[in-house]
């Protein structure tokens, strides 16, 4: 009687068993997740106080072009694609006391497009973000699908749809990760990165000759407009060694340097600097700070802005 | 209404209850009923086409078994296979015949511009036809007494579960389960719900994820410009992406039944610790691979009418494997080489039996043998994969131009090895198939409390990874 007793108690053990051990696993891994590796996970790599900023409409119809301040009471303006946008932290340069500042950027615009907008506006201290991409790049065709579907719509929806497509854009143009950085973004990034054939592609020999008629282009217009006044600082921005590693075989740095002493315009190269990106190509939350105030020091002690 | 949905889930537990409540015929009618709205989820109109479907297979069946005249069981069993592989022809390989016909005609000299533009091919239409196919074929074979209630037999062929995406679940296997409500016991529960959540991690975290990584690699405008790491590697994020995937969705499928009370066969076994290709299709879609070796291989002569004939019924039979997965000629090529692979297996091997080779290995050289017969299979497998993902031959052959020539031309791109960090999601996967080994090398128990152990690691993996882009199931569209 008890052997049976014993036997009927076991089998329900043994029935439970299981279902006790998933629950204890389950739960144990949860806990040490939430309580052990969550707290020492790094934050969002990601900047999450960027929003597209307001939509700017030119005269000659490009862009789309955003502004991220108030572009009227700018001393300092910023121009570049999003890198740019990504890596200035505008709060930083009147921290450094240089004033106000505000970002002109668009999504894979180019400086050809953008340097005519600076006409526009009182600032004529600006900090051009000069990539490969920024000179002469090989449009994106989805991107001007995009673009192609907005004629005739009221400022708004533009706007509206801009900003949804190029978080997209944004999102699928991103690059291939460095090392150091994949481990934080693993889980905050729902669409990873592309490789790197995207980005040798826009950069490909076949674009040589466009590029070098880009490159004369874009002299002439920085020669004009130091002319009329406006002061430059050229910039290269901190990106992932793998990235850099495909730039330079376009755009190696002694060009950008050549480029610059040509103007007599000063050009810093933070390239190689040790700045972490969340994506190879645009710069980690909290390296974006960290690097708008250095770039912010520079201005004001080296540049005398 | 997909299996990693949450409105799937709502309606499952609607499923459920009704299935293990209700009395047992009303639980049937519901069930049916259920699946039917299952399908119709996806196009209404479908659904008169399963239903014509079991409508004749079911007449069919009770004409074969009430007659006694070989002659007029041959020509029903024929009125079968021409309804069946009609609906295939017609709604599967329409546009395919179409568009293969015009391009046969304009070469010789027709100016003809035939297309069939928005074809919708029903889903699981591949699936379903089989099913019922094989009703007939074993009635007619004297293997199994027709289904006296059609109720029961259209819920057969459109039971939920494997509706969409298999396994193809046989008559003789479903129908007596359909008799009786089994009891749901502990293990039955348990074994069910280890095979949804591993089945929702292989394809919400590790299938999902790869999609992209797969995408980039399978464009034309891309492949130039791959070094061969990169091709390589995108080689194999597929090879893992449509396991994770098909498996996935089998495993839920199974663990479904399971829950239910019900058996659905096995549809895959880590099939990529294969030692030979004759291994690997034990392994890799078992349920579609034994219907093909029952209801065309051996129907065929199988290996009993001589050498040369094994070889030609090997060829046909992957042939038609192939394009049964698609309407196009990469698929058939993808057969085709799996069909070549066997053939040489089978002239390097003979008739002795390469499956499975279970056992210890007999000292290290044993041991590597079997890793290197491992890896030259999978490396095979990886290299047809290529054909079945292309959606051209150009596409194929460039890509393989990416990985076998390019790597003596230009440099590796070993750098991307840095930053591929989709490998990761591929651990999880190799540690299952490393655990397969070994529980077949090594004796390793498949115990409650060791599932219970995965399936903890395998949810918990679920619920902290995010999942990727790719949400539908690659084998729907088969």
């Amino acid at each position: 009687m008890q052997d049976s007793t014993r036997t009927s108690r076991n089998r329900r053990r043994a029935r439970r068993s299981p279902a006790v051990i998933f629950a204890v696993v389950f739960l144990a891994l949860l806990a040490a997740w939430n309580y052990i590796v969550a707290p020492r996970f790094p934050a969002n790599p990601r900047r999450t106080d960027l929003s597209g900023g307001a939509l700017i409409t030119t005269e000659r119809g490009l862009g789309p072009f955003y502004s991220s301040e108030d572009l009227e009471h700018a001393r300092i303006l910023v121009i570049g694609d999003s890198r740019a946008h990504h890596g200035i932290v505008v709060d930083e340069f009147a921290k450094a006391g240089l004033g106000r500042a505000a970002v002109i950027w668009g999504s894979g615009a180019q400086l050809l497009q953008l340097l005519p907008e600076l006409r526009s506006y009182p600032a004529r201290r600006v900090v051009v973000s000069l990539s490969p991409l920024s000179i002469y790049a090989e449009r994106n065709p989805e991107f001007d699908a995009v673009l192609a579907t907005i004629q005739g719509m009221s400022p708004e929806k533009i706007d509206f749809l801009l900003n949804d497509w190029l978080d997209v854009h944004r999102r699928g143009a991103t690059f291939v990760l460095g090392t150091k950085s994949w481990r934080r973004s693993w889980f905050y990034e729902a669409n990873p990165s592309r490789n790197n054939a995207t980005y040798r592609r826009r950069l490909r020999e076949s674009t040589r000759l466009r590029r070098t008629a880009a490159t004369t282009e874009l002299r002439d217009m920085l020669r004009g407009l130091a002319r009329d006044g406006w002061e430059f600082v050229c910039v290269r921005l901190p990106l992932s060694r793998q990235l850099l590693r495909i730039e330079e075989r376009a755009y190696p740095s002694a060009f950008f340097d050549q480029l610059c002493s040509n103007l007599e315009v000063p050009f810093l190269d933070y390239s190689r600097s040790e700045y972490d990106t969340h994506d190879g190509t645009h710069l980690a939350a909290d390296d974006s700070a960290r690097f708008s105030a250095d770039l912010a020091s520079t201005l004001r002690d080296v540049m005398g802005w | 209404m997909s299996f990693d949905s949450l409105t799937f889930w709502i309606f499952f537990a609607v499923a459920w209850t009704t299935w293990r409540f209700l009395p047992f015929s009303a639980a049937k009618s519901t069930a049916l009923f259920l699946s039917l709205f299952f399908y119709a989820w996806w196009n209404p109109w479908f659904v008169t086409l399963i239903a014509a479907s079991a409508l004749v297979d079911y007449r069919v069946g009770q004409k074969i078994f009430d007659s006694d005249d070989e002659a007029v069981r041959k020509k029903w069993l024929l009125a079968s296979l021409t309804c069946n592989l009609g609906l295939l022809a017609v709604f599967k390989f329409g546009p395919f015949t179409v568009t293969n016909v015009a391009g046969m005609a304009r070469t010789l000299g027709f100016d003809v511009d035939w297309e069939l533009s928005g074809w919708i091919i029903p889903v699981g239409i591949s699936f379903y036809t089989f099913q019922t196919l094989s009703y007939s074929i074993d009635i007619y074979r004297r293997a199994l007494k027709p289904c006296d209630s059609f109720r029961d037999f259209f819920l057969f062929v459109s039971f939920f579960p494997q509706l969409v995406a298999g396994p193809i679940v046989r008559a003789r296997d479903l129908l007596p389960q359909l008799r009786k409500r089994r009891p749901l016991r502990a293990v039955t529960v348990y074994t069910g719900l280890y095979y949804v959540i591993s089945g929702l991690f292989l394809k919400v975290v590790v299938a999902d994820n790869l999609a992209p990584a797969v995408g980039r690699v399978f464009r034309m405008q891309a492949i130039p410009e791959l070094t061969p790491v990169e091709a390589w590697l995108g080689v194999v994020y597929f090879s893992f992406q449509i396991f994770c995937d098909f498996a996935g969705y089998s495993g839920i499928a199974i663990g479904l039944a399971y829950l239910m009370g019900l058996r659905f066969p096995l549809n895959f076994l880590y099939p990529y610790i294969s030692r030979g290709l004759s291994e690997f299709w034990t392994r890799w879609h078992i349920s579609l691979s034994q219907w093909l070796r029952d209801y065309l291989y051996i129907p065929l002569g199988g290996n009993r009418a001589g050498t040369g004939r094994m070889y030609v019924n090997l060829m046909l039979t992957m042939l038609l494997g192939g394009l049964w997965h698609g309407a196009s000629w990469t698929f058939v090529a993808w057969g085709g080489l799996h069909g070549l692979g066997l053939c040489v297996e089978r002239a390097i091997r003979g008739n002795e039996r390469s499956e499975r080779r279970f056992g210890r290995p007999r000292g290290v050289g044993d041991l590597a043998a079997r890793m290197l017969q491992m890896a030259f299979v999978y490396v095979f497998v990886l290299t047809t994969w290529v054909f079945f993902r292309a959606e051209s031959f150009a596409m194929a052959w460039a890509l393989l131009g990416r990985m076998f020539v390019a790597p003596f031309r230009e440099p590796l791109g070993l750098e991307s090895l840095a930053s591929a960090r989709y490998l990761v999601l591929l651990i999880p996967v190799v540690a299952l198939h490393l655990g397969q080994i070994a529980h077949e090398w090594f004796g390793l128990r498949k115990s409650a409390n060791l599932r219970a152990v995965v399936a903890a690691v395998l949810l918990f993996l679920l619920t902290v990874i995010r999942r990727g882009e790719g949400a539908e199931f690659i084998y729907f569209q088969f």
